[in-house]
């Protein structure tokens, strides 16, 4: 536009020279006069977008400052990110690893993990276990308060264990339950069908307040921190439980878990400074400045496989399967799909559980593919094969390490391709219905109990969607179950991992690194050998 | 009368069609939303169990009856996901995307109108080429792409906002608007791409008939002319267009909600489908497919209001 022009009058010009274009200048006033309007309008809306961005920057650097000027007195609170939605904040319906991690500082059992898989006593002062695992005798600990401020009295465990017994699967276990008694002194009894030490485990399911109805929606427990409030989507706000047992913790006065949609959106919001901290991907962390944050590796304990169902033609072979052992090659996915973090492993059990855990079997097939490709051939597939790998498109570290798996399989002439399903369709095909040839998922972790992790290995066993069939893996784990002598229990448990690797019933790639990053103004974050546990109690800001 | 009596049994068939066509995509998908929540640990009875809790058990046709009777008497259900009331539930979020959708509209008639004006008035020239570039740009360049760059380059790079901090409306109106500013304008971006293009040649062809030579004649400028005859007429064929829009806004805001971490029905929808939580996505939907024709409709009235020669029979 003219813009250097001199401003004339604005009284358009007429045109009598036949041309049909008026002026520029009559135009451009106008326009200009226009455009400003317009640009006033715009800058209306896109002023209170900036000054909030300017007021936004401000709370990010406070808390730092704060600590700064006030170091002792001031009220600490914690940001948490999470990517995975409570499903229920009733403890006795949360199944999700992600949940129960977080209600673990909420509620507390009669007995309590510590941060390397010892049971402990925490709502119990003793337990002692008589006929060598047959009956345990705990005794209440005296006046510990629920959140409402209520005592815990015999009639609040009483009624938890029937909540336990009914909630099955959440609380692995209790199928084994033949009486509880739980006397007016605090004295509990529980005697089991069969003598299992194993069951130890099983008593850390949360004590609740007898016939309190609403746990969903405003849960009361016994742990370091109280609910506040929940809002789906958005955030689970936690407040330090004054009257906590254990004195001088939890150190935090305010928690609050962030939800957001995915990994990236925490990351994001961690860069931001919208939160604290979170739990990462390796892919995530490799990214972050580490002068600003800890990381903390920590085993994910659950094991990531490419399960492959024994039923499915090529796979029913065990030297197919031997020979995909041989051809995957984990330290390469851990190289490459987590930049370094990760622990190899050569069986389904996890390293957490390391009394337990056969280690000599992550060395059983070292990468060979000569070996690999003569296995193939005498199984009568010396081209190959094709494999379809299944994977839930919403684990990105699943579909990550198919992705290497695929070309470290070309390499043996086996042409495999993945198909990306969603988790719904992923539980009712693969897991379910094991309509499927292989799939790569994380599996295990559930509780701390070998038997319980190896149960899915028996052939008839519900959840076995390895479609695995070992009639000397279902004789030795029956002993192993069954027998009482510690020393012996271990043995039968390695042997029969043994047999799973011997059969090669899939391959088990790795544990997944669990990583946290924490901003260095906080430290105390520890990991324990539970899925998805963060001890909130612990962390405090720096001094 | 007739056009409005006319207008909404259509409007009526097509959302019937729209919960139809819901139902059949839930029918076809594999996924139970109690395995769903018992994860894999659970045995096939406690899956059972919880099916027979939730009324899972009873056939999806049977459900899709209960549901749409529920819907139309004013109850959507439960979520299954949630065990909340939808409507409950519905009444948080909707309003939250209904704002995010409204300040998108906003910004893409306040982006689209001056470009578009400026092209035409200067068609043929840099800067009717620079536009139809720039809007071309805007168009190809899909929204989640521009939430992710926005993201990383306001809220990251340089600070203007935090990435992640929703703001409730409820605790902070203006701080409401200001984070809803930064994803409305990621939806908006394309939008207004395809706005401004459509309404600079439509400006365009009406400069070029023969009543703005009229106009001329009279001694009308090329401003007037613009603003006070082809603009009007220009304008109904961009209404249409607007229609097209608003559906555009609400597929864009699925996306850009999980994006920004904004809590509306987007990425309430995502969710829900994820957990085949059947009573939520199907009421989603409908609420979707509701504003959709909401604003064609109203697009259709104002297209009356402005031209006398369309007639809505």
């Amino acid at each position: 536009m003219n813009a250097d022009r001199p401003t004339r009058p604005t009284r358009p010009q007429i045109q009598i020279d036949g041309s049909t274009r008026p002026t520029r200048r009559g135009f451009a006033q106008r326009f200009v006069s226009m455009l400003a309007l317009s640009l006033v309008l715009a800058a209306g809306l896109l002023l209170p977008g900036c000054a909030g961005g300017g007021d936004a920057e401000q709370p990010a650097p406070a808390p730092a400052d704060d600590e700064a000027e006030a170091p002792a007195a001031q009220p600490s609170e914690l940001r948490w990110g999470a990517s995975a939605e409570i499903d229920s904040l009733d403890p006795y319906l949360a199944v999700g690893g992600d949940t129960r991690g977080i209600l673990w500082n909420v509620f507390e059992g009669l007995l309590k993990s510590d941060q390397t898989g010892d049971i402990k006593p925490a709502l119990a002062q003793d337990v002692e276990i008589q006929q060598e695992g047959k009956v345990y005798v705990l005794h209440l600990r005296a006046g510990v308060k629920f959140h409402n401020g209520n005592e815990v009295t015999p009639a609040d465990v009483r009624y938890s264990f029937d909540q336990a017994l009914k909630a099955g699967a959440v609380y692995a276990g209790f199928e084994q339950v033949e009486s509880v008694d739980v006397a007016d002194d605090g004295t509990i009894t529980i005697t089991l069908t069969e003598a299992n030490t194993e069951f130890l485990v099983s008593l850390t399911n949360p004590i609740i307040p007898a016939d309190y109805a609403d746990q969903a929606s405003a849960p009361v427990g016994t742990g370091p921190f109280k609910f506040a409030s929940y809002t789906p989507q958005q955030e689970l706000v936690l407040e330090a439980n004054p009257d906590y047992w254990q004195e001088g913790l939890p150190h935090l006065t305010k928690l609050t878990v962030v939800f957001a949609a995915d990994d990236n959106a925490t990351v994001t919001s961690l860069k931001s400074g919208n939160i604290d901290g979170a739990g990462i991907a390796a892919s995530n962390a490799v990214d972050l400045d580490l002068g600003q944050y800890n990381i903390v590796e920590r085993n994910s304990n659950a094991v990531q496989q490419l399960s492959l169902n024994n039923s499915y033609e090529p796979l029913a072979d065990v030297r197919v399967r031997q020979a995909l052992n041989y051809a995957v090659n984990a330290d390469e996915i851990i190289e490459k799909a987590f930049f370094g973090y990760g622990t190899p492993v050569g069986t389904p059990l996890i390293p957490g559980l390391s009394k337990y855990y056969n280690a000599s079997l992550t060395s059983a097939y070292t990468p060979d593919v000569e070996k690999a490709t003569q296995l193939l051939a005498e199984a009568g597939y010396p081209d190959g094969f094709d494999l379809e790998i299944a994977v839930p498109s919403n684990y990105q570290v699943h579909v990550d390490t198919a992705q290497v798996i695929v070309e470290q399989l070309k390499a043996i002439g086996v042409n495999a391709t993945i198909k990306q399903v969603d988790w719904p369709t992923w539980l009712e095909d693969v897991y379910t219905n094991r309509n499927y040839q292989a799939t790569v998922v994380s599996v295990g972790g559930a509780s701390l109990s070998p038997g319980a992790e190896l149960a899915r290995f028996r052939s008839d066993a519900e959840d076995n969607f390895y479609n695995f069939v070992s009639p000397a893996f279902d004789a030795i784990y029956d002993q192993a179950v069954a027998t009482t002598d510690d020393a012996a229990k271990v043995e039968l448990y390695k042997e029969v991992q043994q047999i799973i690797s011997d059969e090669a019933a899939s391959v088990f790639i790795q544990d997944i690194a669990g990583l946290s990053a924490l901003q260095k103004d906080f430290d105390g974050l520890v990991g324990y050998p539970l899925y998805g546990v963060s001890d909130f109690s612990l962390i405090k800001r720096a001094s | 009368m007739l056009f409005i009596v006319k207008r909404l049994l259509l409007s009526f068939v097509t959302l019937a069609l729209v919960s139809l066509l819901t139902f059949a995509a839930f029918a076809i998908l594999p996924g139970d939303p109690a395995r769903v929540m018992l994860g894999q640990d659970a045995s096939a009875d406690q899956v059972a169990a919880l099916r027979t809790q939730l009324g899972l058990d009873r056939p999806l046709p049977l459900r899709y009856l209960s549901w749409l009777g529920g819907f139309f008497g004013g109850d959507a259900g439960t979520s299954i996901k949630y065990d909340l009331p939808v409507n409950d539930m519905l009444a948080d979020y909707i309003p939250v995307t209904l704002a995010l959708a409204v300040l998108s509209l906003v910004l893409v008639v306040l982006i689209a109108l001056p470009t578009a004006l400026l092209a035409a008035r200067f068609s043929g020239s840099w800067i009717d080429r620079l536009v139809s570039a720039l809007a071309t740009v805007g168009i190809s360049t899909p929204g989640f792409f521009l939430g992710v760059l926005f993201v990383w380059l306001f809220g990251l790079t340089l600070r203007f906002f935090i990435a992640g901090r929703y703001v409730a409306w409820e605790s902070d109106p203006t701080g409401f608007f200001a984070y809803l500013f930064w994803p409305a304008l990621a939806i908006a971006i394309p939008c207004a791409g395809m706005a401004a293009k459509y309404l600079r040649d439509s400006i365009t062809q009406q400069l070029e008939s023969d009543y703005i030579r009229t106009a001329y004649s009279r001694g009308s400028s090329r401003g007037r002319a613009l603003r006070v005859h082809a603009l009007k007429n220009a304008l109904v064929p961009a209404l249409t267009m607007m229609g097209m829009i608003v559906a555009d806004i609400f597929a864009g805001s699925i996306v850009i909600e999980s994006v920004f971490s904004v809590p509306g029905i987007g990425r309430l929808l995502v969710s829900s489908i994820t957990s085949r939580d059947f009573p939520m996505t199907q009421t989603l939907v409908m609420y979707i497919a509701v504003v959709v024709i909401v604003a064609n409709t109203l697009v259709d009235v104002a297209i009356k209001a402005l031209d006398s020669r369309v007639r809505l029979s």
